[in-house]
């Protein structure tokens, strides 16, 4: 038997076309014959090799959905072989489902070959059953056997193709044997010297009532098909690695012990990696203001031009940059574990955890996505079930920490607390963000929701080890958006800084405009403990979070020669330090996710009701954390 | 052979019944542990999701798939892996719609156990 290669499409009971370069051949019998499958079976593999390279593609009359047809041939019998869109079930929701439930029903095709996935059987049992609803000429094509048998998933090929009552043929797309044997038993179904006898499943008479009849009738169907692969698969097939290592990552004692392990493991590697590089470059930037004013001063320049390009622009720009290499360990790491698929289950964990604090779980939305990104993660809200529980979503997410904000966050507390001391304050601090989740979901639970359940299901990506472009490229994308920002925001609110600390030129900076915006800020700054210098900070972080650390830059000066982290750690007590990381780990949402709260809440009284949430929510950290550093009696 | 069940009557296989139950008890659940609760493969438990999907009673929603971009205010600026990596696979959500609710509602307790 062989196959010929490009056809026209033929016709029931009329000779074929082979057209163009198959060249002319004998007249002969034609079958029709449809290949229906679920997505990613292997029903184009095998389609291609039945009809070989070249095919006709065009798209279905009427859909956008194409339509690929080829001939091949089976001794004197030519087979017209339509590869029918991959579906998932024949129910007619969606164009693919349309065009393929109709061309079974209306052009009526001599045999039906559904491919089935040896691999996950009871999945692909369920269009099966449906097409031997509408058709008795069927042939069954199991395909990835041989994946199955490695994987050790038993299949009973016989018993199946009994309780089926049609044609069971394992293929293998690369034997030509295989494919011989299953044109030779399509040739037999289509000609009707083979019987079938296909398994139906019978519905009884519809009872009406409030259940809806498709529900009732898929449900006969999923029985059918879990009854089948109780009998025919000798184990259920599952994806081992993924299923053993969430053994091990979820587990109920030691998976949340394993999160911290790995959040304080990325930490470690990300401040000890970048440690020797970010000091070179914070020295480098140091080194360089201090020529920048010689040479100003060199030039005869006026000294402010001096001090805003050493001040201003390289104690600004420069001492968020110079946390370049930082960010770049930071985010690699970060896809890696985005890419493997544990981060899903870090959301998962986390939102066990809270759970278990008594938050019904509908903050998972935006634990899920706002890793990722809190703008997505308002959207994602949307799924919630009702209304009240999607505004207390959305008024949750901004405290989930996204990949933008803990890689600020992580620069931020390097700068404070240079080494392996600030991987310990950084997952410190995210421990404590996860308490600060609970405690604004259950506060809007109580005085909001009031019990409302917020269930899910969810699907956990398997496990995969990541490829490296795939990793260069998501490290690039975050690197290349820091960079964005350092060159347009951190530029301008750098210069604004500047000079709003220069206004009286030559003053000092308590009494410029800067100072007397500062001062307004001191009394709850005093409150926290923060001096009005910290207080600014925060307050021009609102506009975009790296500027907060552009500012301090600014204010101490940090281009005049000194690196930032020394100037710092040499201003601020390391209890101020925490108290100020803590602080800005909460408060205020970022603009975009404010857009996104406003188009989803409808409303700007709530973006500022969930401003003024995470203020609040800020100002209790804050005053938490202070109180308990100073009972602990610790950096004052 | 299969016989027909009105599920909101008798004790029977009910996976549909029991998905739309067990999202009604609320919380979160994986697919593996969900599946393994209803005896069946993942595989399988996805297209009785998708299903339920079609006809209403659950809503499905891709996550970090780039699902929100069309409208995101900071699609222009964004940066995220997700956008760029559409082949990446979805992770999906899934919760009762209020058709979900409401045929739970009218169906007996049973159902929801």
């Amino acid at each position: 038997m062989s196959c010929h290669t490009v056809v026209a499409p033929a016709h029931h009971g009329e000779g074929a076309d082979t057209g163009g370069s198959s060249g002319p051949r004998e007249a002969g019998p034609v079958l029709r014959v449809a290949l229906a499958g679920n997505p990613n079976v292997g029903k184009t593999s095998l389609f291609n090799r039945l009809t070989g390279a070249r095919q006709q593609v065009g798209n279905w009359p009427g859909k956008t959905v194409v339509r690929v047809e080829g001939l091949c041939r089976a001794g004197d019998t030519y087979i017209h072989v339509v590869d029918l869109p991959g579906t998932y079930s024949l129910s007619a929701y969606t164009m693919e489902e349309e065009v393929a439930r109709d061309y079974i029903v209306s052009s009526e095709p001599d045999v039906v070959v559904a491919v089935v996935d040896a691999t996950n059987l009871e999945r692909n049992l369920y269009l099966v059953l449906q097409v031997l609803e509408l058709t008795p000429r069927v042939v069954v094509a199991l395909t990835m056997m041989d994946v199955a048998r490695s994987e050790k998933l038993g299949v009973d090929v016989d018993l199946l193709e009994t309780l089926l009552g049609v044609p069971v043929v394992s293929v293998y797309p690369r034997d030509s044997h295989s494919l011989d044997y299953l044109k030779s038993v399509i040739v037999d179904v289509g000609t009707g010297e083979k019987a079938t006898h296909p398994f139906r499943v019978q519905y009884g008479p519809y009872a009406g009532g409030p259940v809806d009849r498709e529900l009732l009738e898929a449900e006969a169907r999923y029985e059918a098909v879990a009854a089948i692969a109780r009998q025919v698969l000798h184990e259920r097939p599952h994806h081992r690695l993924t299923q053993a290592l969430d053994d091990i990552v979820l587990h109920r004692v030691f998976g949340l012990p394993i999160l911290a392990v790995l959040a304080a493991g990325l930490f470690f590697v990300t401040f000890n990696l970048s440690a020797p590089a970010v000091d070179l470059l914070n020295r480098w930037f140091g080194f360089l203001g201090a020529r920048l004013q010689a040479w100003v001063h060199w030039l005869g320049l006026p000294a402010w031009v001096g001090g805003f390009l050493a001040n201003g622009m390289l104690g600004g720009v420069g001492s968020v940059l110079a946390f370049f290499p930082l960010m770049t360990v930071f985010f690699f790491l970060y896809a890696f574990l985005q890419d493997s698929g544990y981060l899903a289950r870090a959301a998962f964990l986390t939102d066990r955890l809270l759970r278990a604090m008594g938050l019904g779980g509908r903050v998972f939305f935006s634990l899920l996505t706002g890793y990722g990104c809190n703008v997505p993660g308002v959207f994602a809200t949307r799924i919630a079930g009702s209304e009240r529980e999607r505004e207390a979503a959305i008024l949750v997410s901004p405290f989930v920490p996204c990949a933008a904000r803990l890689g600020v966050m992580t620069f931020f507390t390097a700068a404070f607390f240079p080494g392996t001391r600030g991987a310990v304050v950084l997952l410190g601090l995210l421990a404590l963000d996860i308490l600060v989740i609970a405690a604004a979901g259950v506060l809007l639970e109580r005085v909001w929701l009031r019990g409302e359940p917020a269930p899910f299901v969810l699907e956990l990506p398997p496990y995969r080890w990541p490829g490296l472009q795939s990793l260069l490229t998501a490290t690039w994308t975050q690197l290349s958006a820091f960079l964005e920002k350092a060159g347009t925001v951190i530029v301008m609110a750098s210069a604004a800084i500047w000079l709003f600390t220069n206004i009286p030129y030559g003053a000092p900076v308590e009494h410029t405009v800067a100072g007397a915006v500062g001062r307004l800020l001191a009394p709850a700054g005093a409150v926290l403990g923060l001096n009005w210098q910290l207080m600014l900070a925060l307050l021009v972080g609102v506009v975009a979070k790296e500027t907060a650390l552009s500012t301090l830059g600014v204010i101490f000066h940090a281009g005049s020669g000194a690196p930032l982290a020394g100037v710092l750690t040499q201003a601020i007590s390391p209890l101020q330090a925490v108290t100020f990381l803590a602080v800005y780990m909460v408060y205020s949402p970022c603009v975009p996710t404010m857009t996104a709260m406003r188009r989803e809440l409808g409303s700007w009284r709530w973006v500022v009701g969930g401003v003024a949430l995470t203020l609040g929510m800020a100002f209790v950290t804050g005053l938490f954390v202070q109180v308990a550093g100073r009972l602990a009696g610790w950096g004052l | 052979m299969c016989k027909w069940r009105d599920v909101s009557r008798d004790g029977g296989f009910r996976m549909l019944e029991r998905i739309l139950g067990r999202l009604a008890r609320g919380g979160l659940v994986d697919y593996q542990t969900l599946a393994g609760e209803l005896g069946v493969s993942p595989g399988l438990l996805e297209v009785a999701l998708r299903e339920l999907e079609k006809f209403g009673y659950v809503a499905g929603i891709p996550m970090m798939a780039g699902g929100f971009c069309q409208s995101c205010p900071a699609v222009r600026g964004c940066r995220q892996a997700c956008r760029l990596e559409p082949a990446a696979k979805p992770v999906s959500m899934w919760a009762l719609t209020e058709k979900g609710r409401r045929h739970l509602s009218q169906a007996e307790p049973s159902s929801r156990a």
